[in-house]
C-alpha cells in the first residue's frame, strides 16, 4: 500500500534493452528522510533503476510515482519532476565551459527563474557546505575528481530537490579522493536528506544507509537494514556477492568482517 | 628572357582593388555561412520531416557537386528557369555563402554529436527543457569545438573566391587574369598573383593550425 511519506515508488517497473529485462517488474519505494543504498554486481540494473526514476531512460511497463504523482505523463510535468530530483553521476558531468559557480546557478536561474543574487547566494553556501568555498571562479577542468564530484553534488542540491539520486558517485575517483565525497554524502544523510545511492562502497552503505537493497539481474534479491544484509543475508546470491566483495574490499580498507 | 617587373607597380592599384573584393567577398560569405550552417544543421537534426528533407537535399546536393558548377548554375540557370536575375556579385556571394553553409552545417553537426550524452543527461536531470539544454550546455561546447574546422573552411573559402572571376566579379583572380591578357606579361602577373594569394593565405593557414592546437579536445 502507498504510504503517506513515500517520496518515490516503483510499481512493477520493467525496462528492456534489446530482449533483456534490465529491470524485471521491480517494486521499490523510498520514504522521506530515508537513505537507501543499492548494491549488486555490475550490469545488474542498479544504474538503470536510478535513470528510470527521473525518466532519463523510458520504462517499458509499470509505474513510477514521485511525490504522489506519476512520472512522465507529459513533458512539462517531467521537467517539474526532474527539478525535484537531484542526480549525481559517476563521471560528475560538470559543464566544462562554465565556472564552478556558473555550473551551480545555471539551472536555478533558467529553470526556476531565480534572481542572480538569490542563486549565487545559495551557491556560495553550498560550496561552503561541500568544503570548496574558494573554488567558485575555477573551471571544472582544473579540479580533482573528488572536487568535481563535490561541485556536482552542490549543483544538484542548488535545485533544492526532495530526493538525491547518486549513481556510483565514487567509482570514477582515485582511491584517496573517495573519502572526501563520502564525507559530504554522510553529512547530507545526517541532515535528513532523502537519498538513493548506488554504490560499491560497502562500508558507507553499512554505516550510513537506513536500508540496503541487494540488486541482481534486474531483481531486488533482498532488502533490509544494513545490519541484516551484511551480517545475516538470507539469499545465497547476496551471500556470494558480499563474501566476494567484502574480501576484495578488506585488502584496501578496514572493514569488520561480517560476511559469511 | 626579359621580365618587366616594373609594369607590376603600375598595376598595383588595380590588383589591390581586386584583393579588397576577394577579402570582402570571403568575409561576407562566412558571415552568412555561419547562421546558414546553424540553420541547415538545425533543419537536419529536426524531428519534423518537412524540415529534415529540404535540409538534407541542400546539404547532400551541394556537398557532392563542384562549387564552380553551383556558381554557374545560379548565374545561368536561375535567370532562365526562374526569371531571377542577380548581379554577378550577388550571385557570387550567394553561391559561396550557400556552399560554406553546407560545410559549416556538417561541422556543427559533428560538434554537437561530439558532446557526450552524459552532458545533456546532466542538464536534463536538473529539469532543463531540450531547448535549454541545447542553448546553454551543448551548443556552447559544440561551437567551441567547431572553431578549428571552421578555420579550415575559411582557408579554403578564401581560395575558392577565385572562382568568381569566371562570372566577371572583379576579385584578385579576375583583375590579375585581365591584366595578363592586356599586357601579355604572363610570368610577371601570374607570379605576382601567386605571391599575393600566398601572402594572404599562409598566415590564415598558420592561424588555423594554432586554433587547432588551442581548441584541441582531450577526453
Amino acid at each position: 500500500m502507498p504510504r503517506e511519506d513515500d517520496v518515490l515508488e516503483f510499481r512493477e517497473v520493467t525496462k528492456r534493452f534489446d530482449q533483456t529485462n534490465v529491470l524485471d517488474r521491480v517494486d521499490f519505494r523510498v520514504c522521506a528522510g530515508e537513505v537507501v543504498c543499492i548494491v549488486g554486481p555490475s550490469g545488474s540494473g542498479k544504474s538503470t533503476l536510478l535513470r528510470c526514476a527521473n525518466a532519463l531512460e523510458p520504462i517499458d511497463s509499470g509505474t513510477i510515482v514521485f511525490n504522489g504523482r506519476t512520472v512522465g505523463r507529459t513533458k512539462r510535468k517531467l521537467y517539474k519532476v526532474r527539478q525535484q530530483m537531484g542526480m549525481v553521476f559517476q563521471n560528475f558531468e560538470l559543464f566544462p565551459h562554465l565556472t564552478v559557480l556558473q555550473n551551480i546557478v545555471l539551472a536555478p536561474r533558467i529553470v526556476k527563474g531565480e534572481t542572480e543574487s538569490v542563486a549565487v547566494g545559495r551557491a556560495r553556501n553550498l560550496l561552503r557546505r561541500v568544503g570548496l568555498d574558494d573554488f567558485g571562479n575555477k573551471y571544472p577542468g582544473t579540479l580533482s575528481g573528488g572536487q568535481q564530484q563535490r561541485v556536482a553534488i552542490a549543483r544538484a542540491l542548488a535545485m533544492e530537490p526532495d530526493i538525491m539520486l547518486f549513481d556510483e558517485p565514487t567509482s570514477a575517483l582515485d582511491p584517496e579522493r573517495v573519502g572526501e565525497v563520502l564525507a559530504v554524502m554522510r553529512d547530507l544523510a545526517n541532515q535528513g536528506t532523502t537519498m538513493v545511492v548506488v554504490t560499491h562502497e560497502m562500508e558507507f552503505a553499512r554505516s550510513v544507509a537506513d536500508r540496503v537493497v541487494f540488486f541482481d539481474r534486474g531483481h531486488i534479491v533482498e532488502s533490509g537494514t544494513p545490519e541484516r544484509i551484511f551480517t545475516n543475508p538470507q539469499q545465497e546470491r547476496t551471500r556470494a556477492f558480499l563474501s566476494h566483495h567484502l574480501s576484495n574490499v578488506n585488502g584496501q580498507r578496514s572493514f569488520p568482517g561480517q560476511a559469511h | 628572357m626579359n621580365f618587366d617587373w616594373s609594369a607590376l607597380w603600375e598595376s598595383l592599384p588595380v590588383l589591390l582593388a581586386g584583393v579588397q573584393t576577394t577579402i570582402v567577398l570571403a568575409f561576407l560569405a562566412m558571415l552568412l555561412g555561419i547562421p546558414g550552417g546553424l540553420l541547415l544543421c538545425a533543419g537536419r537534426r529536426s524531428r519534423f520531416r518537412v524540415l529534415t528533407l529540404p535540409a538534407c537535399i541542400v546539404i547532400d546536393g551541394l556537398r557532392a557537386t563542384p562549387v564552380l558548377l553551383q556558381l554557374f548554375w545560379l548565374f545561368y540557370v536561375l535567370p532562365l528557369a526562374f526569371d531571377v536575375q542577380l548581379s554577378p556579385y550577388a550571385t557570387a556571394l550567394l553561391a559561396l555563402a550557400l556552399n560554406v553553409s553546407v560545410f559549416n552545417a556538417e561541422i556543427f553537426r559533428a560538434g554537437i554529436n561530439s558532446i557526450q550524452r552524459g552532458q545533456s543527461n546532466a542538464a536534463l536531470a536538473l529539469g532543463m527543457s531540450g531547448t535549454q539544454v541545447m542553448r546553454t550546455v551543448v551548443l556552447p561546447q559544440a561551437l567551441r569545438r567547431s572553431i578549428p574546422a571552421l578555420a579550415n573552411i575559411w582557408v579554403s573559402l578564401f581560395k575558392n573566391t577565385a572562382l568568381v572571376s569566371t562570372i566577371a566579379v572583379a576579385d584578385l583572380a579576375y583583375v590579375a587574369l585581365q591584366l595578363r591578357t592586356e599586357t601579355y606579361k604572363t610570368v610577371e602577373i601570374l607570379t605576382a598573383m601567386a605571391l599575393i594569394y600566398w601572402l594572404m593565405g599562409y598566415p590564415q593557414a598558420k592561424l588555423a593550425d594554432s586554433l587547432q592546437n588551442r581548441y584541441q579536445v582531450n577526453e
